[in-house]
């Protein structure tokens, strides 16, 4: 079977670093020289990743590149989902595809839910391409599936993917003011912004002295792929009264979304906070350009918007009623 | 291995090997027609030892693609 098309993640697959977090992103040969030159001997080219749109749009228009795309999923979606909605939307079987991401996780994700699509790593594209394309020397096959190509949203396909989740072995370690993690924790709130309720920036010296009198929750995570390392901070303060607390800071790095892992995360602090002083936890979300994905975070959990201006988002949350979220795919330690 | 393609390419499409990069295509070079292309083919089997099979010869339309293959070629005889 001859395939017809290749789907591209964005983030280290088409440029080094992360749009959206990196303060400069760094084209890589897929996107500077293939993408061009495949699309001219006709084969379709699309995107899949998981970025904010307007970011990862920026980038591919200034890659110059938006003109040999035939076909987008930019969101947070998981990629088979996405994956199945490109096929129906370029008319093509879903063994017609290649997909090409840096990532064991997504590739491995792709290949369990689709076996149709060949999953690649960046660097077999060449050999990929060899042996399974018929490169042609017109660029008239793209324009016409530019022609086609229809903007109408795909019906959403549902996809189960708790069992993948399952067979991870995804193993979350949750720790509570652990003063070696300070200047990694600092860091993580001076980069994040995408997955980032409040976008506070702190330095080394605020974590240490937050550590004194609040709780600072860092979150590791490791899968049978390997550690991801510390990829998640929540800070909670006094707020009001004493026996009422804030989420100051909630925030995870981008490359471990998309698992369930958020609510893992919040379900271990809310563990740890049934047996605090806390009565009520508060939590707020501050929107900034980059951080539209976790608006419903918050009242996804079962928060309750609670007081405050139009523009403000305050919630809470009784803690002793708190549901836990998580799937049971995590064990903890 | 690189310079031995760019001077087989230099060759096939009668340009000056300076002009011959990793990032060289049939976008790139003006000369690289079907005929020259058939060249391209016979010169790479010759001076690499390998044989190209049928149903990838006209893949072999980038500096990178003709790495790619002469890598398949010596993988699979080895």
């Amino acid at each position: 079977m001859m395939k017809k098309a290749i789907i591209f993640d964005c983030d280290n697959t088409l440029w080094t670093g992360i749009v959206g977090e990196d303060q400069h992103v760094y084209g890589l040969d897929t996107i500077t020289t293939d993408i061009p030159f495949l699309a001219n001997h006709g084969v379709i080219i699309g995107i899949c990743s998981k970025n904010n749109e307007n970011d990862a749009n920026e980038a591919l228009m200034a890659f110059d590149v938006d003109r040999y795309i035939s076909v987008k999923r930019i969101n947070w979606k998981d990629k088979a989902s996405n994956l199945r909605e490109i096929a129906q939307e370029l008319n093509i079987g879903l063994d017609a595809m290649v997909f090409v991401d840096d990532s064991d996780f997504e590739r491995e994700l792709v290949t369990s839910q689709l076996p149709e699509v060949m999953a690649i790593h960046p660097k077999d594209l060449t050999r990929t391409v060899l042996e399974n394309f018929n490169l042609t020397g017109s660029i008239l096959k793209t324009e016409q599936y530019r022609a086609n190509y229809q903007r109408a949203k795909a019906q959403e396909q549902f996809i189960d993917i708790s069992e993948y989740l399952r067979s991870l072995d995804m193993v979350l370690t949750v720790k509570v003011n652990d003063k070696s993690q300070i200047p990694r924790i600092a860091e993580l709130t001076q980069k994040t912004n995408q997955f980032n309720l409040t976008t506070q920036r702190l330095a080394e010296t605020d974590i240490k002295n937050l550590m004194i009198e609040s709780k600072i929750y860092s979150l590791s995570v490791r899968d049978r792929f390997g550690d991801n390392g510390l990829t998640g901070v929540c800070i909670i303060v006094d707020w009001d009264a004493p026996l009422y607390g804030i989420i100051a800071v909630f925030l995870l790095s981008c490359r471990i979304l998309g698992r369930g892992i958020e609510q893992a995360f919040m379900d271990a602090i809310m563990r740890d906070l049934k047996k605090s002083k806390y009565t009520h936890l508060y939590a707020e979300y501050i929107p900034t350009p980059k951080n539209k994905q976790v608006e419903q975070f918050y009242p996804s959990l079962g928060f309750e918007r609670c007081a405050g201006d139009q523009d403000e988002y305050v919630y809470c949350v009784d803690i002793l009623k708190y549901e836990y979220q998580a799937a049971k795919h995590f064990s903890y330690e | 291995m690189n310079e031995r393609i760019k001077e087989v390419m230099a060759k096939a499409f009668g340009v000056p090997v300076e002009q011959i990069t990793e990032k060289s295509n049939q976008d790139t070079i003006d000369n690289w027609d079907s005929l020259r292309h058939m060249q391209l083919i016979v010169f790479l089997e010759r001076e690499f030892d390998i044989i190209i099979p049928d149903e990838i010869v006209g893949n072999l339309i980038s500096f990178k693609l003709i790495e790619a293959t002469i890598q398949k070629c010596h993988g699979e005889s080895a």
